[in-house]
């Protein structure tokens, strides 16, 4: 064995006591800008929930808010129109009646006709998304040619990429008088219409999640089920989409919580007839719709100020609720 | 027995193979009618002119000028906020309920509608945040505590901070784990790690993100109703305390409160054209630079 | 090797994937009918890429093909079209993978029954008889008869295999193809399966995939030895492992490579 020397070397001090501590104070000040961050994101949702509760909130507790609310504006007896200044005026100026009548003598604030607008021009929007998605997303899956199944997921996110003023816009000018041709409805721009173009918003959504599903299915089922005989659409109708029910109704959730919050669109193309009817073929107005079109004219601090905040109290609850129900659900059908 | 299923296969793919070409049909149809219609308008007097007042003439560059600025403004804010908070959750967390908040917040962030960030920005970003600045230095007179540009930005950039998040984390994702252990091997700190091994590959997930987050940023009205955007600013300086003049806002004003749509139509397309173009260009490039990253590791 | 009764014969058949890697080449043998055949070789030399070939499967892989393969009435399984490959499967080649697949969702009577959905039998007493007989040939149906609306999933590797089996053989196929159905079994499930191979030679020409050479001896009454996507070697199993006439044979069964 060769004689060679073995020398500890001073390794510990290869940086000087500054640099460590500069080192040190550095990771410091990084590791807590990053936590920093982090509570940011917390704080912008609490604050979110917090001012949006904040400005409707005087709704029940201001007094005289609550007096705008009163149905019984005409009731000559001062007092007595105090005493019945109470929370239940307010709860049935929303509930207890029917008309949305923000600017009149007697403010009328029912959020019934706003909850039907919202349903007839979801469900429009989903019914026809969610079909036209499905069927899409099994022929993108299943049975397009190799080389138009590329080309038909990347226009399918194209349409992604369309703001929703513009598809608003083009159904406002041009798709309404197309569908009343065809329809033959009264009313040029009506629920119908919105929950038609509003569901171009939700195909690409729903399109690549219904696609991402069906073409991760296992391909060792389906060689066993093309051994048993079976043609491409019954492996498709009896084993991929009953096994997959659950992930595809998740996706379907997250497509309607989009459709919720949609503003643009039904401002342009429902009417904005703020009726409580299920006729889809008049106009309409959601929650969303009524914020937008409203809020730019309200005096700060005022009941209808207040109401609209409530009305985004609504929709923040509501899509929340969506939200956490469907990512529930894909959890859970993810281990099945 | 055959000719049932025979037949009942070609039905089913005929319907599911329709519905995709119909698809198709309609996006095509869509881009089509809007680059016809607008181009016939465009000229570059429209891009570079200012509006006349009225709803029938006069160009829209304030309106570019608009966008980009606001565009430009929530970028600042939020690429690096959601840069910070995607390393947050991704490189640093201990796995806590502080790493479950911030990831339902995320989550519930990118839930929330859009008209709701209006309110949002009206009540927090204009209130509170101007009303405190505005007392902080003293004035009488609301200098913060107006719709305006600047809360408009930040409006947006609560918006896109989602998007952002989201593509950084994949960006994040996408670097080996070896390769932050042999940071640890050399010696670095939790923080050099991040600063030298793994910043550098999430740059690419920041660029997709504020890609994605300026065609999003454009392209969404309903969060800047109310929190800044007008119809007409005579004079716009570009001020961020002052009202601006947005496109897409321009669009949804002549489109609902024209005297004369038929009148504002050629307008209104090639307006409509140059938003879709500008949002399309930056939606493709982010999708692009997604899938050139993905690409590139799975080499 | 003459065989007089063959349920099915190849002629120079060859499977090439689309990479170019050629899965085999220029095989020609015949199955003897209502006997159990092995095929043998070290991996990678395209006795799976082979058996798939049989049923067409390598469809799935994108594979072209050369040769032909000919049915008991004449008829060449290449020639098929996509229609009649499906009636194929169904009802006369049936097929054991490696990896036990129930399906996904299904309770074990829907999973076993599933190949009589392709074939079109809906009449609920009809789809019990043949369940029924199906998992009693399988050496399943004393085990789960009473749990049969719990899902397939929730059996174990052993039974899941079974499963398998059992609805493979459920529209009693002419031809049966196993591909090493019990690499992924624990011994005694191997074994239970092994015992069933023999008795499923009475009612069905069986084709059986190995890596396991005394699996081979153990079930199989003629062997084909496979190398490098050649046929090198097919005669009756106790030929070929006492006196193999190939070098490459008996290197492989010395156990000169693996």
């Amino acid at each position: 064995m060769s004689e060679i020397p073995i020398v500890a070397e001073e390794t510990k001090s290869i940086s000087s006591d500054r640099m460590i501590k500069r080192r040190k104070i550095e990771e410091k000040i990084a590791i807590g800008a990053l936590f920093m961050g982090g509570a940011i994101a917390v704080g912008i949702v609490i604050a979110i929930f917090y001012f949006v509760i904040q400005e409707s909130y005087p709704l029940i507790s201001d007094t005289d808010l609550r007096n705008e609310m009163s149905l019984y504006h005409d009731t000559e007896n001062e007092e007595e129109f105090a005493r019945n200044a109470s929370v239940f005026q307010t709860l049935d100026n929303l509930l207890g009646q029917f008309m949305w009548q923000p600017v009149s003598d007697q403010p009328l604030f029912s959020l019934w006709p706003l909850a039907a607008g919202t349903l007839k021009i979801t469900l429009v929007a989903v019914a026809e998304g969610t079909v036209i998605s499905f069927l899409t997303a099994i022929a993108i899956a299943f049975y397009l040619p190799r080389n138009l199944r590329y080309t038909v997921k990347v226009i399918t996110e194209l349409l992604a990429g369309i703001p929703s003023v513009v598809l608003g816009f083009l159904g406002l000018i041009y798709f309404a008088t197309y569908m009343q041709t065809i329809t033959g409805t009264t009313f040029r721009l009506n629920a119908f219409l919105a929950g038609t173009m509003l569901s171009l918003t939700v195909i690409p959504i729903m399109t690549t999640l219904f696609e991402d599903i069906y073409s991760s299915y296992s391909k060792e089922q389906i060689h066993a089920a093309k051994c048993c005989g079976m043609f491409d659409y019954q492996i498709i109708t009896s084993l991929i989409i009953p096994a997959t029910y659950g992930k595809v109704f998740a996706a379907g959730l997250l497509g309607f919580g989009r459709c919720f919050g949609e503003t643009m669109i039904v401002l342009m193309c429902s009417g904005n007839a703020a009726i409580f009817s299920m006729d889809f073929a008049s106009g309409a107005r959601t929650f969303a719709a009524t914020i937008g079109a409203e809020m730019g004219e309200v005096i700060v601090g005022d009941t209808h100020y207040s109401v609209l905040f409530l009305l985004g109290l609504i929709l923040i609850f509501a899509t929340f609720t969506i939200n956490y129900f469907s990512q529930r659900l894909i959890r859970r059908w993810t281990y099945a | 027995m055959l000719d049932r299923r025979k037949t009942l296969e070609f039905i089913f793919k005929a319907v599911t193979n329709a519905t995709a070409l119909f698809v198709v049909a309609i996006i095509t149809f869509i881009i089509g009618l809007v680059v016809i219609k607008g181009s016939a308008h465009m000229s570059w007097e429209f891009l570079t002119a200012g509006p006349t007042g009225d709803m029938e003439h006069g160009g829209i560059w304030p309106m570019i000028k608009g966008t980009a600025m606001l565009v430009m403004m929530m970028s600042m804010f939020t690429v690096p906020l959601g840069a910070v908070i995607a390393i947050y959750l991704n490189e640093v967390s201990r796995r806590n309920w502080f790493y479950n908040a911030v990831m339902s917040s995320v989550r519930t962030l990118a839930a929330v509608p859009s008209i709701v960030y209006g309110l949002f920005g009206l009540a927090f970003f204009v209130n509170i945040v101007g009303g405190t600045l505005d007392w902080l230095i003293g004035y009488e007179d609301h200098v913060f505590k107006v719709r305006c540009l600047l809360w408009a930005a930040f409006t947006m950039g609560a918006l896109t901070l989602p998007t952002n998040v989201i593509s950084v984390t994949e960006a994040l994702k996408l670097v080996p784990e070896e390769q932050r252990h042999a940071g640890i091997c050399l010696g670095y700190t939790r923080w050099e790690v991040i600063k030298w091994v793994v910043l550098p590959q999430a740059i690419g997930g920041m660029l997709t993100g504020l890609v994605l987050s300026i065609s999003r940023g454009a392209g969404e009205v309903a969060p800047i109703l109310f929190v800044g955007v007008a119809y007409f600013v005579p004079n716009f300086t570009g001020d961020p305390l002052d009202q601006f003049m947005e496109l897409g806002y321009h669009i949804f004003v002549m489109a609902t409160q024209s005297p004369n749509v038929d009148r504002a139509a050629p307008i209104l397309y090639s307006t409509t054209l140059v938003l879709l173009t500008l949002t399309f260009t930056f939606n493709s490039i982010g999708q692009i630079l997604r899938w050139i990253h993905r690409r590139r590791i799975d080499r | 090797m003459e065989i007089e009764n063959k349920a099915l014969e190849t002629f120079d058949f060859g499977v090439r994937y689309p990479n170019g890697v050629v899965g085999c080449e220029a095989v020609s043998m015949s199955f003897a009918a209502n006997e159990v055949t092995a095929i043998i070789g070290p991996s990678g030399c395209g006795k799976s890429s082979f058996l798939k070939g049989l049923n067409r499967l390598t469809d799935e892989f994108n594979c072209r093909y050369k040769g032909s393969i000919i049915l008991k009435d004449g008829k060449d399984i290449m020639n098929l079209d996509p229609y009649e490959l499906c009636i194929l499967r169904g009802d006369r080649i049936g097929y054991v993978m490696q990896k036990p697949v129930p399906f996904s969702g299904k309770t074990i009577f829907q999973d076993v029954a599933m190949p009589l959905r392709a074939v079109g039998i809906s009449d609920n007493g009809k789809l019990r008889a043949k369940v029924k007989a199906a998992m009693v040939k399988a050496a399943l149906w004393e085990e789960v008869e009473d749990r049969l609306e719990n899902l397939s999933t929730s059996l174990s590797g052993g039974q899941q295999q079974r499963l398998c089996i059992a609805r493979a053989i459920i529209n009693t196929p002419d031809i049966l193809l196993l591909d090493e159905p019990c690499s992924s079994l624990d011994p005694k499930s191997t074994q239970l399966v092994e015992n069933l191979i023999l008795e499923l030679a009475a009612d069905h020409t069986v084709v059986i995939v190995t890596h396991n050479m005394q699996q081979a001896q153990r079930v199989a009454h003629r062997t084909a030895f496979f190398y490098e996507g050649r046929l090198v070697e097919y005669d009756f199993t106790n030929n070929i492992f006492s006196n193999p006439s190939n070098e490459l044979t008996s290197d492989y069964i010395i156990g000169k490579f693996s």
